[in-house]
């Protein structure tokens, strides 16, 4: 009895052995595989070692059988094959780049940059790297660098598109004890670029892309805790902004006008009313005024005396994330100057509070009420009630006299009144200042 | 009662109980007021219901007697009550209230003489439905209600009008109102449109207009809302300038949603006038009586509406019309309080037609639950059903209490002040209308929603009832805010002295124990605030009430005690803020309807034991009802308010509304929406 158990228990051991045999070839091979598949490193040192003359020789052959390859699969595929396009592909070029750029280049001259366009370009290079996606990296960064002036910066499918340049299943960490230590460093950190690229712009990725990721770098990789942490924030950051600006933000200056003053305007009952001088729908070179007010600023301004001059006070600045606009404000100057330090003020304040405490009279006693009274409003502040405000497509002086003349025809009191200029121009500030500096 | 001596250990105990019925037995009989000294001098005043005993009635002399002194009584009436509610906010409480208004014996007779023929009226001759569907009031019909005296009920007799008291006047009500177009339209007449001239007009406007408006050859109209003023009635835009001569004023201006604009001869109108105060120009505002012949007066088409749809409601407009100067009513300049004082003395009666709907359904409904069985068993035998009823008929008991109580306390003054206990009178009657209406048909159900049956007209018509005659929401405003008012001038220094706590350090010291004491005591005890029984009874409430009310009455006490303590802690925590800080006035409002209709309750049941009325031990257990379920009401609403703004979530009302706003309308994403 005692035997038999004494022999399973070796036989456990030597199996344990065995298969620990077997994982070690295992790992052998994939590690052998590793090396051929991975990519420009490789490539660069291969390169380096054979030296340039050799390459030329190497690269004609190389380009005429890549050529046909590319041109037979191309044919199959309906949407690229609409751009006419020759390649001739040098793919063992003096560096990658070249050869990389030399596809949108090519891409470019047949036809408008456009997503259509764009993805011709990665459906190219996939066509073109071959087997072992020579260069991919590379590509990765160029297709990156070249989404603002495609205005793709805000499209998840092409993120999507670029991603799919990383091979499936070959960046796969062996082991949960491999994936600590960040198996393929630089594929990694080439598909963090992609999604920092996303963040940036904020592009939320969806469950597609976790899929592509996984497929590719597995869950225990760092692609994968990014994704994960912008699926976590992205969206809780997505409606922060009360006043979002779309993306991408619009051109049409008018529109952008529009957008900030809605954005300074508190009051919800503001009317922003546009003023265009131009005809002709060019928005680019049209002037133009947008001008908000209240029905509560038009009241306001009613009762405003004539005694007392209006002061148009600007340029105050206004950014939509980095486009920036001028402002100006119609306001009056504050009306009593509070003296923090004068004790006689606050005292003479809480005086008459103590006084008045409990004399109000309710809504159904009396007419004159003093139990229900209006709150000041949101235009009346400390430093002066602001009665309108505006942009203008140049912010000059005239636009602004412009606007005053049309702000007299929805307040006829403004005509009554004296309006005071108080602009301080930004650039003959900035020559002033330049000046001082030159003289001292 | 049941008690044995053996229950009583001790002697002190056992003497202690044989006094107190002793006492007890003394209160229910003849000569406890008379015989003693009165505890309390203000009861003298009061008709008491145990000095009605048929001793005296037996001799020809008492009788002789008692007939002097009722009319003694009804000569001099006292000028002025001590106002119960506004005493209320200060923790003193009137405890005549507690003595239930009573009616002679002739004039219920006379009473319930001209209440037969107009119920008979009411309960045969009349088709609702078809007022309803056609939205019109028949001739015919209209014309018997003036045969039947309806249009007059309360212009004197000398100018050929029934003369009726406030009490009778709401006995009538309950008749009129189960049908809600009639009830507005006479509401509309007589209790708006030609109050003005009873209150305010002089003798020769009464001798020329109330004749013609009593026997309804002219029908009377109250013009005041306009298109940018409805609760804010001191903001209207109609105006009347006097003319060179200084003889007329023309009116111009537009009135809407006026009741019996179309088919009214008589408008009480109300509009600005300039008028001098202090050397100063001003706009204040005037009521006029316009009559229709005057000329430019012209009326829209009638408004098709929810309910109470027989009532004719419509647009007015005034272009140029001359009105004599003579036809001023009260000053010029002194509109407003005319407008306002038309309106508080309507509202009472409120409280009465809500009970009188609600009387008919409540037995309208109970037969159908009798009736109609479900699983095998009638709807009745249900305890959800039982608790319906249960709620509907405290509701009314209480509405009823309360309607009768402030018109009894009308007819007792020359000047009464019941202002803030009618307002009371309303919220609490056209929300509890409403409620039980609902629960009603939800008894009836599928009953209940077809148009065939009454049922659904009176959800209809019940609805205007929160809305008219000033908003519920406004009034509950006017209700706390008049009592903080009283209230706040009375403690003005205390206030000021605990709202300064670093000059007065002792007194926030003490402040602070009390409010550390307030929230462990609270915790640790199940009982609330409000419903803890105050070891030493102050008020000796329990001294008026029958004994079966101990419990109530110390509960009322208790109620009492607290809602002083808790106006005194809002106005030191809000200063002269507290007009902004609405959310607690409402709940202020609502704690001050519940012991209104406590009190009300409490004194109506104690008068129908005493007095041994049909049903009284119903009564009881109804009123035992409604205090409980009152005071945990009051329980809640107190806790609500000590708790403060972010605990009682009204912070969070306050947020989720302004964003409301922002977004022009209900702001949150669709459920379905996706972010990625």
């Amino acid at each position: 009895m005692m035997q038999r158990q004494f022999l399973v228990c070796i036989r456990s051991l030597l199996m344990r052995d065995a298969l620990f045999v077997q994982a070690s070839i295992d790992r052998k091979s994939q590690i052998r595989k590793y090396h051929q598949t991975a990519p420009t490193m490789f490539y660069k040192r291969f390169m380096n070692r054979e030296g340039k003359k050799a390459l030329k020789k190497k690269e004609e052959e190389d380009s005429e059988i890549d050529a046909k390859l590319v041109e037979d699969k191309v044919q199959g595929l309906e949407k690229v094959s609409k751009i006419p396009y020759k390649i001739r592909v040098a793919t063992y070029e003096g560096t990658a780049d070249r050869f990389l750029n030399r596809i949108f280049k090519q891409v470019e001259e047949s036809g408008e940059k456009s997503e259509k366009s764009f993805n011709t370009a990665i459906k190219i290079y996939k066509l073109n790297a071959g087997l072992y996606m020579r260069g991919h990296i590379e590509f990765g960064d160029l297709a990156l660098s070249k989404l603002e002036e495609y205005e793709l910066q805000y499209n998840l499918e092409v993120y999507k598109m670029i991603f799919s340049i990383f091979p499936e299943g070959k960046y796969l960490p062996k082991s949960k004890i491999d994936a600590e230590f960040v198996p393929f460093p630089r594929q990694q950190d080439a598909a963090l670029k992609v999604l920092s690229k996303m963040m940036d712009n904020g592009v939320i990725p969806d469950e597609e892309f976790g899929r592509m990721i996984i497929s590719r770098f597995s869950q225990r990789s760092k692609v994968f805790a990014r994704y994960m942490r912008m699926l976590y924030w992205m969206p809780k950051f997505k409606y922060m902004n009360p006043w979002p600006v779309p993306r991408p933000p619009p051109k049409d200056p008018i529109q952008l006008a529009v957008m900030a003053l809605k954005r300074m305007s508190f009051d919800i009952q503001t009317k922003i009313t546009v003023v265009n001088n131009s005809q002709d729908g060019d928005s680019a070179s049209e002037k133009f005024i947008a001008s908000a007010q209240s029905p509560k600023q038009i009241d306001l301004l009613s009762k405003h005396g004539p005694s007392k001059p209006i002061i148009v006070e600007g340029e105050h600045y206004v950014y939509l994330r980095k486009i920036q606009q001028k402002v100006f404000f119609l306001k009056t100057d504050p009306e009593k100057e509070i003296m923090s330090d004068d004790p006689d003020y606050y005292k003479a304040m809480e005086d008459k509070e103590d006084e008045e405490l409990f004399d109000f009279t309710t809504p159904m006693s009396e007419e004159e009420q003093t139990a229900i009274v209006p709150k000041k409003s949101v235009h009346e502040q400390e430093d002066g009630t602001v009665y309108a405000m505006c942009i203008t497509s140049d912010s000059s002086k005239e636009s602004i006299q412009d606007w005053i003349q049309f702000l007299q025809t929805s307040n006829p009191a403004l005509q009554h009144i004296p309006v005071l200029f108080r602009i301080r121009d930004a650039d003959f500030l900035l020559n002033e200042t330049i000046k001082q500096e030159e003289e001292e | 009662m049941k008690f044995t001596s053996t229950n009583f250990r001790n002697l002190k105990m056992f003497k202690a109980s044989v006094r107190r019925l002793f006492l007890q037995s003394l209160r229910q009989t003849a000569h406890f007021r008379e015989g003693l000294e009165t505890p309390t001098g203000s009861l003298q005043r009061l008709k008491f219901y145990s000095t009605q005993t048929p001793v005296k009635d037996a001799s020809g002399t008492a009788v002789s007697e008692k007939e002097a002194e009722e009319t003694r009584i009804k000569k001099k009436l006292p000028s002025s009550n001590t106002p119960f509610i506004r005493e209320l906010f200060l923790g003193r409480f009137t405890k005549e209230m507690l003595q239930f208004p009573e009616m002679t014996k002739e004039e219920l007779e006379n009473l319930n003489q001209m209440v037969q023929p107009i119920e008979k009226f009411f309960n045969e001759g009349l088709d609702s439905k078809s007022i309803d569907v056609n939205a019109k009031i028949p001739d015919e019909v209209l014309q018997s209600l003036k045969d039947l005296g309806l249009f007059g009920q309360q212009i004197p007799e000398e100018y050929g009008g029934l003369g009726l008291n406030a009490t009778e006047f709401a006995r009538l009500a309950e008749i009129t109102a189960l049908d809600g177009s009639i009830a507005v339209t006479l509401a509309a007449h007589q209790s708006i449109g030609l109050k003005g001239i009873l209150i305010a007009g002089n003798a020769e406007q009464k001798s020329r207009y109330l004749p013609k408006l009593a026997t309804g050859e002219h029908v009377a109209a109250f013009c005041l809302t306009e298109p940018s003023s409805g609760s804010d009635a001191a903001s209207i835009q109609t105006r009347a300038t006097l003319s060179d001569d200084g003889k007329t004023f023309l009116l111009n201006g537009g009135k809407i949603w006026i009741s019996n604009g179309g088919i009214a001869d008589i408008f009480t109108v109300f509009a600005k006038t300039k008028v001098l105060v202090d050397g100063v120009e001003k706009d204040k505002v005037t009521a006029f009586v316009v009559e229709r012949e005057f000329g430019g007066i012209t009326s829209g088409k009638p408004e098709d509406k929810l309910g109470i749809r027989g009532s004719n409601t419509c647009e007015v407009h005034f272009d140029n019309t001359p009105v004599p100067i003579e036809n001023v009513l009260g000053e010029v300049g002194g509109g407003f309080k005319v407008a306002m004082n038309i309106l508080n003395s309507g509202r009472f009666s409120m409280g009465s037609s809500g009970a009188g709907i609600l009387k008919k359904l409540i037995g309208m409904t109970c037969e159908h639950a009798v009736s109609r069985k479900q699983f095998g068993s009638p709807l009745s035998e249900f305890g959800l059903i039982q608790e319906k009823f249960a709620k509907m008929t405290i509701t009314t008991y209480a509405m009823e209490s309360m309607a009768y109580m402030t018109a009894g306390v009308l007819d007792l003054y020359e000047k009464a002040d019941v202002s803030l206990e009618a307002a009371i009178v309303k919220v609490f009657s056209s929300e509890g209308c409403w409620t039980c209406v609902n629960e009603c048909l939800q008894i009836l159900g599928g009953l209940g929603y077809m148009k065939d049956y009454p049922y659904e007209r009176y959800l209809r018509d019940g609805r205007i009832l929160m809305i008219f005659e000033g908003t519920n929401e406004i009034l509950r405003l006017f209700i706390a805010l008049e009592g903080m008012k009283a209230a706040g001038k009375e403690l003005k220094d205390a206030v000021k002295v605990a709202r300064n706590p670093w000059k007065n350090p002792s007194v926030a010291w003490s402040m602070y124990k009390k409010a550390l004491d307030r929230k462990f005591r609270s915790n640790k005890s199940e009982q609330g605030i409000a419903l803890r029984k105050p070891n030493n009874s102050k008020l000796l409430l329990m001294d008026i009430l029958h004994n079966t009310f101990k419990n109530e009455s110390l509960l009322l006490e208790g109620c009492t005690e607290a809602f002083q303590k808790v106006v005194e802690h809002l106005l030191i925590t809000h200063g002269k803020e507290i007009v902004s800080a609405q959310m607690d006035l409402a709940k202020v409002a609502d704690i001050v309807i519940d012991l209104y209709a406590m009190t009300a309750c409490l004194s109506r049941a104690n008068r129908s034991y005493c007095l041994g009325l049909q049903n009284a031990d119903h009564e009881i257990t109804i009123t035992k009802a409604f205090c409980k379920d009152a005071a945990k009401r009051i329980d809640r609403n107190l806790k609500e308010i000590y708790s403060g703004p972010v605990e009682n979530n009204s912070e969070n009302y306050e947020h989720i509304a302004q964003t409301v706003f922002k977004h022009g309308g209900y702001a949150a994403a669709h459920p379905l929406d996706r972010m990625w």
